[in-house]
């Protein structure tokens, strides 16, 4: 568990000053991304990482939505006209 | 003349002044205003005087039938190349001073090329960010809807060619940094193999993921500008490509190509974006491509594998700001260690702060082997996971971000800036070139990019790709 200790102990560490706020909020910061990190560190190689992929989150329905590649690239050309002409600020 | 530099590539662009349709000096004058009336504050420094001294040199070369492609070209360059005697900031309080004795080798180069350098364009500080809103002087907005950001951290760069400034720009690429703003803007833009464009004279973010990168309106323009600042530089160890003509003969048969299509990295990707990106798929099949679902299981570990050594690599780096030196300095300090670390406290950014002390927290003798040493081997089974996955196709294809951009509103960090890089960032971990390109539009009109990787030093094949797509596609 990261602390306001570890994180004054990094502030001089990295040698950095931070108001009492921004110590807060590196202290909640620094626990989120390091717990996180220890998490993914400790599960590795213990149990499949992709153990929840299937192929039928390959989403194939989505395959079918641009059946004919002809309106698709009419679809793209307007839109991308209106790109450089008229959405440009 | 403004419609014709926000419409036109760099091909074209070059063409009209071959053909003396217009001069370089008119051509950077339009760039020089539209960079000034721009909104999206994509720009940190204009060069104007000396940009059209350099334009009116190249009219001269011009007018002599001398001068190659990007001869008079007007292009910007990301505020972390150094630029000789132009001020260069990386965006933040630190070095908002600082004006270096020398250019970057990719600078040099493009300057040996003739090409006109405009100004310094905007990011995210220190180049660390999704968002291009960590940057000291303003965050930059998504010239498609200012209400929405323009990715980071090379959103100046990206905006600037999609507000049609310039035709292309230079950025970086450590985690996706020129890649994820292309996409949100609706560009086309390279992060290529690393080791083919030399880094010296970028100002070092994380050295091992870092490389120069190049955002255009087509892939052709980007395989233009990668021929001039590409190949081994004494200046730059790692650098070791050999010069190639890029965009010579990018144009091939895709027929009976396999293209890959990664499982893991579709989940949690919006609809709107899955939508577009399976219609970009529908191009590269009506292209002659094969579909084939292949598997790379590292999303679940690798944009943790990548904050801790991109962390770890900053605080390495960014400990040479102490305002003895260059850069800024604070007042008061009762001690040297005092004056550093108010210097260094007030300097800096708080995401900057938070990398420099996250990376420390892993380099720790306490976490070294539990975080680094973890992380270092987590990457190489990232490189071993691609090798593998090149024995099943020529190119892997996967969307450029789950997300289109995001609102301005939101905080810095929040679930869509973490998000940003997660399909992005393993190709800097395992050093492979990746061409992104726009495959659709989302409900609010904003840009969907994909990307295309090729394995390390095949970068003509993924601008191949990327060209024989926009080719079909249409428009930019």
């Amino acid at each position: 568990m990261f602390n306001s200790n570890d994180a004054r102990r990094l502030t001089d560490l990295s040698r950095l000053e931070l108001s009492e706020k921004e110590l807060e909020r590196m202290t909640a910061e620094l626990e989120r991304a390091t717990s996180r990190a220890k998490k993914v560190f400790e599960n590795e190689g213990t149990q499949p990482i992709s153990d929840s992929v299937t192929v039928s989150m390959l989403r194939e329905d989505n395959i079918e939505i641009f059946k004919d590649p002809k309106s698709l690239l009419e679809n793209l050309q307007t839109k991308n006209n209106l790109f450089v002409s008229k959405r440009v600020v | 003349m403004k419609e014709l530099l926000k419409k036109s590539s760099l091909k074209q662009l070059s063409q009209g002044l071959i053909t003396k349709e217009y001069t370089s000096v008119e051509l950077t004058g339009v760039s020089l205003s539209l960079a000034k009336e721009d909104k999206t504050n994509s720009f940190i420094t204009l060069c104007s005087e000396k940009a059209l001294a350099k334009a009116e040199e190249c009219d001269k070369k011009l007018a002599q039938k001398m001068g190659g492609v990007l001869c008079g070209i007007p292009l910007a360059v990301k505020d972390n190349l150094c630029t000789k005697g132009v001020k260069t900031t990386c965006a933040s309080k630190m070095l908002e001073n600082f004006i270096p004795p020398y250019s970057a080798t990719a600078v040099e180069r493009l300057e040996e090329a003739d090409s006109v350098i405009i100004g310094k364009t905007n990011m995210d500080e220190f180049a660390m960010g999704s968002s291009s809103k960590t940057s000291y002087f303003g965050k930059i907005l998504n010239p498609h809807n200012n209400s929405f950001v323009a990715g980071g951290s090379s959103g100046g760069s990206a905006a600037a060619v999609a507000s049609g400034i310039c035709p292309a720009s230079l950025g970086s690429d450590t985690g996706g940094s020129i890649r994820q703003p292309a996409s949100f803007c609706g560009v086309t833009a390279i992060k290529p193999t690393y080791g083919v464009v030399s880094r010296h004279g970028l100002i070092a973010f994380a050295s091992s993921l870092d490389q120069i990168g190049i955002a255009a309106r087509t892939a052709e323009d980007c395989a233009i500008i990668l021929s001039a600042i590409a190949g081994k530089d004494g200046k730059d160890m790692t650098c070791t490509a050999v010069k190639t003509e890029y965009e010579k003969d990018l144009e091939i048969s895709l027929k009976e190509k396999t293209v890959g299509i990664p499982q893991e990295l579709l989940l949690g990707v919006d609809e709107d974006v899955l939508n577009a990106f399976w219609g970009g798929i529908e191009l590269f099949k009506a292209l002659g491509c094969n579909i084939k679902p292949i598997s790379l299981p590292f999303n679940k570990f690798a944009s943790t594998v990548y904050s801790v050594i991109s962390s770890a690599e900053a605080a390495s780096n960014l400990a040479r700001y102490d305002g003895v030196r260059y850069g800024h300095r604070a007042e008061g300090g009762e001690t040297f260690e005092d004056s550093i670390k108010k210097t260094r406290g007030k300097g800096f950014g708080f995401e900057v702060k938070r990398r420099i002390m996250l990376g420390n927290f892993v380099l720790s003798d306490d976490n070294f082997e539990g975080y680094y040493k973890r992380a270092i081997s987590l990457r190489q089974k990232i490189k071993e996971l691609y090798s593998s996955a090149f024995n099943e196709c020529d190119v892997i294809i996967n969307p450029t971000a789950p997300t289109a951009a995001f609102p301005v509103a939101d905080g810095i960090l929040n679930e869509y800036s973490e998000a940003a890089d997660v399909l992005t960032l393993p190709v800097n971990l395992a050093g492979l070139p990746s061409v992104t390109t726009t495959c659709g539009y989302e409900k609010n009109g904003l840009p969907i990019g994909l990307s295309i990787t090729a394995p390390a030093f095949c970068d003509k094949k993924a601008l191949s790709f990327a060209h024989n797509f926009e080719n079909v596609r249409g428009g930019f």
